[in-house]
């Protein structure tokens, strides 16, 4: 018995593997060969593989924000509430003004501009309709206004919010608002030819500091763009820019041979506005 | 910075300069976090406790003589500071309400993990509560952040015999409370007439 309970005290350390050999198979031998401790030994396994379903929680992104501000190193963090004021009377006189002055001068602009008909054989035929704007359901912008009643409440992963601001304009409404940063990863995928892909990448050769190096966006470009086939000239004015404006001479050269991989003429930069 | 040792990084710290600060503590908060959060059951304290270990760290720089890990002596500024939070009457008063209030149950932002998961892990939470603040820091260095003996023992300012008494005690209350009722098992199910 007193071996038994010697032995079963080695047990933690036979979970953390912290016996020597000789040790370990002594202990591990008398389990086998006593009854009572191979009971005690399989309890502390599933002891020892139950508090593994703790799961590991993540430091909240605020912590290095304080420690960093208290360190010194970094601004501290601005506060995340923001006060609420409420509209004065003399705002709400002021709009319903703006509104009546909007409306009474788009009247008389409109009466006086009304163009007269000239009858002159115009066809429908000879109309050529506009590209109607299509309305896609996502873009990439800095800032959204979403409705609650739009959003799903599936919060998909783990979304870093930071800089939560509530808004309540009006007590009265019954509506209040949330507004706040995330970081959020998206994956576009499609051909080099949409249009929201050549904006995507010309906004990234064009604004890119942090994102990424920008030599590897110029890589994807030269290989996508080389393609006659999905020449833009949208893509063609980015690469201008980045020639202007970025002061590493590397990247202007990386930029000087994707400019040339182009299928436009040589010797004619597009106009950058 | 991501290439120089804990030790390098450290040196340049004693020489005044903080700019590693970021990276030690990309590199421990995460630990420091998680073993403060299930010593102290408190998220909020536990968010204190890690920002207060690092500007300590920084502070107290020079103490650091690179004889032992950084990570040894973080966990033990981390467990004087949880220590002397449970310490203070009035946080003591507060924990049982803090158990209910502040735990932020990770698992809810897990949908993948199973009930059976979520089950265990009420179970384990409530039953490192019942241990002893030295039994839990002992068992808490041992299970999850994989020290050994000789480390605990300096973090917690005792002996490894002390050590192994402190986490054989944990692992017989533990194993008391928790075998039999892992999710999945064999339960024992009591009939009330």
């Amino acid at each position: 018995m007193s071996d038994c309970s010697a032995l079963r005290e080695r047990m933690p350390l036979l979970l953390t593997e912290s016996l020597d050999s000789a040790q370990r198979e002594l202990t591990h031998q008398h389990i086998e060969s006593c009854a009572e401790c191979t009971d005690e030994w399989n309890a502390y396994r599933e002891t020892w593989q139950m508090m593994e379903d703790l799961p590991e929680v993540e430091v909240p992104a605020r912590v290095k924000d304080r420690f960093l501000a208290a360190a010194g190193i970094a601004e501290a963090p601005k506060s995340n509430v923001v006060p609420f004021q409420r509209k004065p009377a003399l705002k709400w006189i002021a709009q319903a003004a703006a509104v009546i002055l909007l409306a009474g001068g788009s009247y008389f602009v409109g009466r006086e501009t009304t163009p007269r008909f000239i009858r002159q054989g115009a066809t429908i035929d000879s109309v050529t309709p506009g590209k109607p704007l299509a309305i896609k359901p996502f873009a990439i912008a800095e800032t959204r206004v979403v409705d609650a009643d739009a959003l799903s409440p599936v919060i998909e992963g783990r979304p870093n919010i930071t800089k939560v601001q509530f808004l309540d304009s009006d007590a009265s409404d019954n509506q209040i608002g949330l507004s706040f940063d995330i970081t959020s990863r998206w994956t576009v995928t499609g051909n080099p030819k949409e249009k929201s892909m050549v904006r995507l990448l010309s906004y990234m050769l064009e604004n890119e500091s942090a994102i990424s190096p920008r030599s590897t966006t110029l890589d994807l470009v030269r290989q996508a763009y080389s393609n006659p086939a999905n020449a833009d000239p949208e893509i063609a004015g980015a690469l201008a820019k980045v020639l202007r404006n970025d002061e590493h001479a590397g990247v202007r050269i990386r930029a000087v041979d994707t400019l040339n991989a182009l299928p436009w003429p040589r010797g004619r930069l597009p106009a950058t506005p | 910075m991501k290439h120089l040792s804990d030790q390098e990084l450290m040196r340049i710290v004693q020489g005044g300069d903080y700019s590693p600060a970021s990276e030690i503590y990309d590199r421990y908060s995460g630990r420091i976090y998680n073993f403060a959060f299930r010593f102290l059951k408190n998220a909020e304290a536990a968010e204190d406790a890690t920002q207060e270990v690092f500007v300590k760290m920084l502070k107290y720089a020079n103490q650091f003589h690179g004889d032992a890990k950084l990570s040894t002596w973080l966990f033990s500024i981390t467990a004087n500071w949880c220590r002397d939070y449970l310490r203070k009457a009035d946080n003591k008063a507060k924990e049982t309400e803090d158990v209910l209030i502040a735990l932020p149950a990770p698992s809810d932002h897990a949908p993948d993990r199973t009930l059976e998961q979520r089950e265990n892990e009420r179970l384990v939470r409530k039953a490192l509560q019942a241990l002893t603040p030295e039994q839990r820091e002992a068992i808490l260095l041992s299970r999850y952040q994989g020290l050994s003996y000789a480390e605990i023992a300096q973090i917690a300012g005792c002996s490894e015999g002390a050590v192994k008494t402190r986490v054989f005690r944990a692992m017989e209350t533990l194993k008391k409370t928790l075998a039999g009722q892992a999710g999945g098992g064999d339960r024992c199910l009591t009939v009330v007439p």
